[in-house]
């Protein structure tokens, strides 16, 4: 049976019906709108639905609806304030840490979600971050000197 | 030298910031009102007659809408490249690979439509399937196509030529050297799985929103398999999710979305999950390839012969195309005289390979790289210098007829011989460890079909900045950006006054798309063109508006002067307005066109496949210097040295990418990625099992940019980016494990368990 659920996204409260078997994927893309996470594999494999559940990164496609009820959830939508974008989307658009874009948003979460816990990486532990996050186009190379940009402050 | 002013620098792509916030619309975001979801129904068996499919209970399952089968088709075999074989959704009652799409339902939402699925009844009666090239070819095989009398042991498609005299050129080698190797299948693994949306109006005009490469194409294939004029059909391609050949024109999920938003009278939104893009991506065909070499005492190839029989699947699609181009490309490197090729490809029941990239030259490149290697060994000489000794060298022409115009291929050779320490280390070589070396050549052009170049449309707005129509689709690799780089070089205008359109086949113009390494090169001098065209018409428009002769006038940065009167000034906002305005105005609109004086020698009726297809190609060389565990059987890169001969760098942050990208690939395809089948039933469709490179599998990787100059193409651009690291890298690799080791694998991919069991073997022996 489908209940209203409360929703905390980006900052804004989203009254939702859901099933109990619905993801907060699902329910992020199909009733909320906001299609920016992305849904790459739907089994936890591939990163690119990567959202922040309370500051932690993980995989929406895993995660159901009613168990994110009353937590602070980001989307990639909610990562710039306003129009000024975060350090990681600017980064990313420097350094050219994207091609076809897909596996971006996620990619960007995981990083923030890393950066804001460990503000002083190495190389390695970027690596390592973002081991979970598929990208098919880049090669990692360029997303790797971004994540490292902003840890470094440039 | 000319000096840039943006051309050769590093510039973001246009739409990285719809990218990096979310905005940017792929396939599966769009909606539309009262849309429908689609879900298809695949053949559980890899060859069945189906007997008969009852569809009716899923029909009244309420809340669906249509349920489409091979009898809603108007029953026309479809095919990509001259072979019409592909019956969609089974028309003729035979399903050819496990996978195959046999029905579809479109209901209100998704679960209902996997429903309704579970309703339909299909009868099957099970066929003694076929699956290996070898075996399909036997006498009593099963035939897959017997519908077509002319397919005899289930080859579908042969080819054969030969220039010179291979025969003779044998004779005169003082050494020969032949083996036989194989690649896999490899699956293009885009990040995005396909999507596809489709709705009719009351005018019966289609609209397709495809995650497609090749727009015109879609087009084309949806018009003629389903008997909707051209006109009415209309592609519109969205941001796409990644491609790398997978997502070209006329794939069932184009047709099948059009059957059930037809039938339903509703739009129709297909989202394929990640596990029917692993089933059903038309992958790399596996080709497996007798190679035989032989050369003089003094490193001079006097013959080559190769024998590849691909395995094509179920269906022919672009299978000709590739198995010409294995011949054709893979001659690109050396200075070939007399040299064989023949190419055979096999129905076997799986489904049917397409293009993923590289394209019949890293099936190619694999096996000669490896084989010039063991001849190097037993010529007792140098790989480097057999390679130079050898190579293709500007201004040749390949045996098979490709101009080569512009070819760094012996500085490719060089310089990463240099900058690796390649002597050193040969000469220094400590245990387990190895280095190695391949090369390949990889057409910038081709002609794939009647017409081989670009057309850019650019126009001159009323606030003096311009957009762009092309129809080259853009999925990151950044032909976009670099067109609005030749643009802003030749206008002097910022980036941001360039609006470039999304390919859309009611308004941009006829494209091939990303095919081979084309778009660069072609989009690009079209773009330049197109961008020459409106400043001649901007100086005609402001010669009216300022009373001066066009010879006196002058155009820098958006303004258009008077010569020596810097006060008598308009702007291209001005001209633009005024053009409009004007009585009697027009707007101003550049064509350009980059036409290529090649010939398609690809055509399976071309009688003898000489001549030039492409009017250039890039080379490239990679070294490759590897670590072995002997216990484990691991391998571990510990550096790979690119050089890339891509002629003019045009977006250097770009063109880095796509080789840092491609080369990541190419690491996948030598050592993890390979798509496991048990009776033509894929057992790893997900990226669980089906292991791409991660962030941590990433070695460094140098990159030497060689920029010939090709004459033929603005700033003297070409392709490049992909080859080395989707081609050249495996065979680096494997010849490196050999340098190593001593132990030679010539099956992909390279694992532990073959590593340990050569070693085991030459230990035995």
């Amino acid at each position: 049976m489908k209940q209203e659920i409360e929703l905390i996204v980006n900052g804004d409260i989203y009254q939702v019906m859901v099933k109990p078997s619905e993801t907060l994927l699902e329910v992020l893309r199909n009733k909320i709108g906001l299609t920016g996470t992305k849904r790459g594999c739907d089994v936890g494999d591939c990163g690119a639905c990567t959202v922040l559940i309370d500051g932690k990164s993980v995989p929406s496609c895993l995660v159901l609806a009613i168990a994110a009820r009353g937590k602070e959830i980001t989307t990639i939508e909610g990562v710039a304030d306003g129009e000024n974008l975060h350090p990681l989307q600017k980064a990313f658009m420097k350094y050219g840490a994207m091609q076809c874009g897909f596996c971006t948003p996620g990619m960007i979460l995981a990083a923030k979600a890393f950066l804001d816990e460990n503000p002083n990486p190495t190389e390695q532990e970027i690596k390592e971050a973002i081991s979970g996050n598929l990208c098919r186009c880049t090669g990692y190379t360029k997303i790797i000197e971004a994540i490292k940009a902003v840890a470094e402050g440039k | 030298m000319k000096q840039f002013s943006i051309i050769g620098t590093l510039v973001p792509m246009l739409d990285a910031k719809n990218k990096v916030t979310g905005k940017a619309i792929y396939g599966a975001d769009i909606t539309l009102p009262n849309i429908l979801y689609g879900k298809v129904l695949r053949s559980p068996y890899p060859h069945a007659r189906i007997l008969n499919i009852d569809t009716s209970r899923a029909e009244q399952l309420l809340g669906v809408k249509a349920v489409v089968t091979g009898a809603d088709t108007p029953r026309i075999r479809w095919g990509a490249k001259g072979i019409d074989d592909e019956p969609i959704l089974c028309f003729d009652g035979k399903v050819r690979y496990a996978g195959e799409e046999v029905a579809a339902v479109a209901a209100i939402d998704e679960d209902l439509a996997e429903e309704a699925l579970d309703l339909i009844k299909v009868d099957y009666e099970e066929l003694t399937a076929v699956f290996d090239p070898e075996e399909a070819m036997q006498p009593g095989a099963p035939q897959i196509h017997e519908e077509m009398p002319e397919v005899k042991n289930n080859v579908g498609f042969e080819v054969s030529f030969e220039r010179g005299n291979v025969e003779e050129g044998f004779r005169e080698a003082d050494v020969i050297v032949k083996d036989k190797f194989m690649n896999t299948w490899v699956n293009q693994a885009y990040m995005e799985p396909s999507p596809c949306i489709a709705s009719f109006d009351t005018s019966g005009k289609l609209t397709l929103y495809a995650s497609t490469m090749w727009n015109s194409q879609v087009r084309e294939a949806v018009s003629s398999a389903l008997q909707i004029p051209l006109g009415k059909v209309r592609v519109i391609q969205p941001v796409i999710g990644g491609a790398f050949g997978g997502k070209m024109g006329g794939l069932p999920i184009h047709f099948i979305t059009t059957l059930l938003a037809r039938k339903a009278g509703r739009p129709v939104k297909v989202i394929q999950t990640r596990e029917e893009d692993f089933i059903t991506a038309r992958h790399r065909c596996c080709v497996s390839l007798e190679v035989r070499m032989g050369a003089k005492k003094d490193g001079t190839i006097t013959a080559e012969y190769r024998k590849a029989i691909g395995d094509q699947g179920a269906y022919m699609y672009l299978g000709p195309d590739f198995i010409i181009t294995v011949g054709l490309r893979g001659d690109l490197l050396y200075r070939f005289k007399n040299t064989r090729y023949e190419g055979k490809l096999v129905y076997t029941n799986k489904c049917p390979p397409g293009a993923f990239r590289g394209f019949g030259n890293t099936q190619a490149c694999f096996p000669r790289e490896s084989l010039l290697d063991m001849l190097a060994e037993k010529l007792g000489m140098d790989t480097t210098e057999l390679k130079l000794r050898n190579c293709a060298r500007p201004g040749d022409v390949s045996p098979h007829g490709w101009p080569l115009n512009s070819c760094g291929l012996a500085e490719c050779i060089e310089k990463t011989v240099e900058s690796s320490g390649w002597k050193e280390k040969k000469a220094k070589k400590q245990p387990k460890r190895g280095i190695g070396i391949a090369s390949t050549g990889h057409e910038t052009d081709m002609r794939v079909l009647a017409f081989g170049g670009s057309v850019s449309i650019l126009k001159l707005l009323e606030d003096g900045k311009v957009q762009l129509l092309s129809g080259e689709a853009e999925y990151g690799q950044g032909g976009q950006t670099s067109s609005a780089m030749a643009i802003a070089e030749e206008l002097e205008i910022p980036m941001e006054d360039i609006e470039v359109v999304y390919p859309d086949t009611d308004i941009t113009p006829y494209a091939l798309g990303p095919l081979g390494s084309r778009v660069l090169s072609s989009q690009v001098t079209a773009s330049r063109l197109a961008a020459l065209e409106v400043k001649k018409q901007a100086l005609g428009v402001a010669s009216e508006m300022l009373k001066a002769k066009v010879e006196d006038l002058e155009m820098r940065r958006g303004k258009i002067y008077i010569r020596g009167t810097p006060e008598r000034v308009v702007t291209l906002s001005d001209v633009g307005y005024y053009a409009i305005q004007r009585p009697g105005g027009s707007i101003i609109i550049g064509k350009g066109v980059d036409e290529r004086n090649t010939e398609r020698t690809l055509a399976i009726d071309h009688p003898t496949h000489y001549g030039p297809n492409v009017s250039a190609s890039y080379f490239d060389t990679v070294v490759a210097e590897v670590e072995v565990d002997t216990e484990t059987g691991e391998i571990r890169v510990l550096k790979l040295t690119v050089a890339d001969d891509c002629g003019k760098v045009i977006n250097l942050m770009g063109i880095e990418g796509q080789l840092q990208g491609a080369t990541t690939q190419g690491l996948g395809a030598t050592f993890t990625e390979q798509t496991i089948l048990e009776e033509g039933r894929v057992l790893n469709p997900n990226f669980r099992n089906y292991l791409v490179p991660t962030s941590i599998n990433v070695p460094p990787i140098d990159i030497i940019w060689v920029e010939s100059n090709e004459l033929g193409f603005a700033y003297g651009c070409k392709g490049g980016g992909e080859s080395p690291g989707i081609n050249s890298v495996i065979p680096a690799i494997a010849n490196a494990i050999y340098d190593a080791v001593g132990v030679r694998i010539k099956t992909l991919p390279i694992t532990p368990d073959k590593i340990l069991k050569a070693l085991a073997e030459r230990e035995g022996k």
